[in-house]
């Protein structure tokens, strides 16, 4: 086949889903409805069965967000899976926020089984040791970046934690300065401002006090250098070494991510095409923000679910 | 409603196509009073904030904050309406300006 698309092209792996994707919790499962062999490792390893929704486990069934985590990591991998069995090319990787377990597998830094176990077990340190309800999340579209970081500084406790474009943010910290916070955004004229389903606040500052439990955690995993590149969503540097990864997985917790520096940083390297691996189109939608000429897909997994 | 003629909604429908990027949909393929966002089309608040600048840039028009958004987002009609009814105000303010 003739090359017609002569840049290169970026696989970007999104964060954790915002809801339950409609097909899911539909049908019953308990293991029995397994269209991909990932799930069936989800099942058998973690288990969580994706179709219905749902951890064997009681303790860890009633913590929504991490469902939400594991179920974006099956989802970004079987997608990521049929891309590759499909026999297209991909040049660099790029994630935004939780999506660095995926793509970190996708670029043979880590195996299916340790990035599913690591998802689950950071997800649980941060459901259960990381102040859980303590804190919030919410995703303003509108503001410009000035109005944001005044308003932040006025409230206090408030930090951006995505820069998602020069309009779209997403803010993070205790419970009431995010309720607070989103008054004041839609007093300013925020076109749209929405809380999260977190209860923690993920990307700030506030994270710090599980930054010892995470790090003891990810030291079990081996973790190799990638065989394709990983561009880092707060530095926009490629992420190179096992111990540079580690430190990543613990910092990135606590900072923000810049998603937008992220994509400008691959558009100078020659980026031309950029393919989501999930079943939503929110990364591709915000890199039509930020340049509209370059080709923004997502490579959807809604018909397997 | 008054003012709002077929090419206007027409031109409403190509807006939303080009500004959202929609290459598989046809203007045609729009209803002009269905839902935009959650059911319908299925835009979300990424999708409004292009529509908002695509209005500003085309029709002179602006969305002051979410709650004129949602009023005015609810379909292509809706939009339409809103052009018509804010369009000669924007010009005046900035004859007046002038």
């Amino acid at each position: 086949m003739v090359q017609h698309n002569a840049g290169k092209v970026a696989l970007c792996f999104p964060g954790q889903l915002s809801k339950v994707p409609d097909e899911i919790g539909t049908r019953s499962g308990g293991g029995y409805n397994l269209p991909h062999p990932f799930f069936e490792k989800a099942w058998e390893r973690a288990g969580f069965d994706l179709t219905s929704f749902f951890f064997q486990r009681e303790e860890e069934d009633q913590y929504l967000n991490l469902k939400l985590q594991v179920s974006s990591y099956l989802l970004s991998m079987v997608s990521f899976d049929r891309y590759q069995k499909k026999g297209r090319q991909w040049d660099c990787i790029t994630e935004h926020s939780m999506g660095i377990y995926a793509a970190l597998v996708a670029a043979e830094a880590m195996t299916f089984e340790d990035g599913l176990a690591m998802v689950k077990g950071i997800g649980l340190i941060l459901e259960e040791g990381g102040g859980a309800n303590t804190g919030g999340m919410a995703a303003v579209i509108g503001l410009e970046s000035e109005a944001i970081k005044r308003i932040c500084a006025g409230v206090g406790n408030l930090s951006v934690a995505n820069v998602n474009g020069s309009r779209q943010f997403v803010l993070s910290g205790g419970v009431a300065a995010i309720e607070r916070g989103l008054e004041l955004v839609l007093q300013r004229g925020a076109i749209s401002a929405q809380r999260l389903t977190f209860t923690i606040p993920l990307h700030s500052p506030l994270m710090e006090s599980i930054k010892g439990e995470v790090r003891r955690f990810i030291s079990g995993f081996d973790i190799h250098p990638p065989r394709t590149p990983v561009t880092s969503h707060w530095s926009g540097r490629p992420l190179n070494d096992p111990d540079a990864i580690r430190d990543f997985l613990v910092e990135e917790l606590c900072r923000p991510v810049d998603w937008e520096g992220c994509v400008q940083y691959l558009l100078s390297q020659g980026v031309t095409c950029f393919v989501e691996m999930g079943p939503t189109d929110t990364l591709t939608k915000l890199i039509r923000w930020i340049d509209r000429d370059v080709k923004a897909l997502s490579y959807g997994v809604r018909d397997i679910i | 409603m008054l003012g709002v003629t077929e090419e206007l909604i027409q031109d409403v429908k190509q807006l939303i196509i080009e500004r959202l990027k929609l290459e598989e949909i046809a203007a045609e393929d729009i209803d002009t009073d269905a839902a935009l966002f959650g059911e319908g089309l299925g835009l979300d608040s990424i999708d409004a904030l292009e529509l908002v600048i695509g209005l500003e840039k085309e029709y002179g028009v602006s969305i002051p904050d979410a709650e004129v958004g949602k009023k005015v987002f609810q379909s292509v009609r809706t939009i339409a309406q809103y052009i018509v009814d804010n369009q000669g105000k924007a010009v005046a303010a900035a004859d007046g300006a002038a």
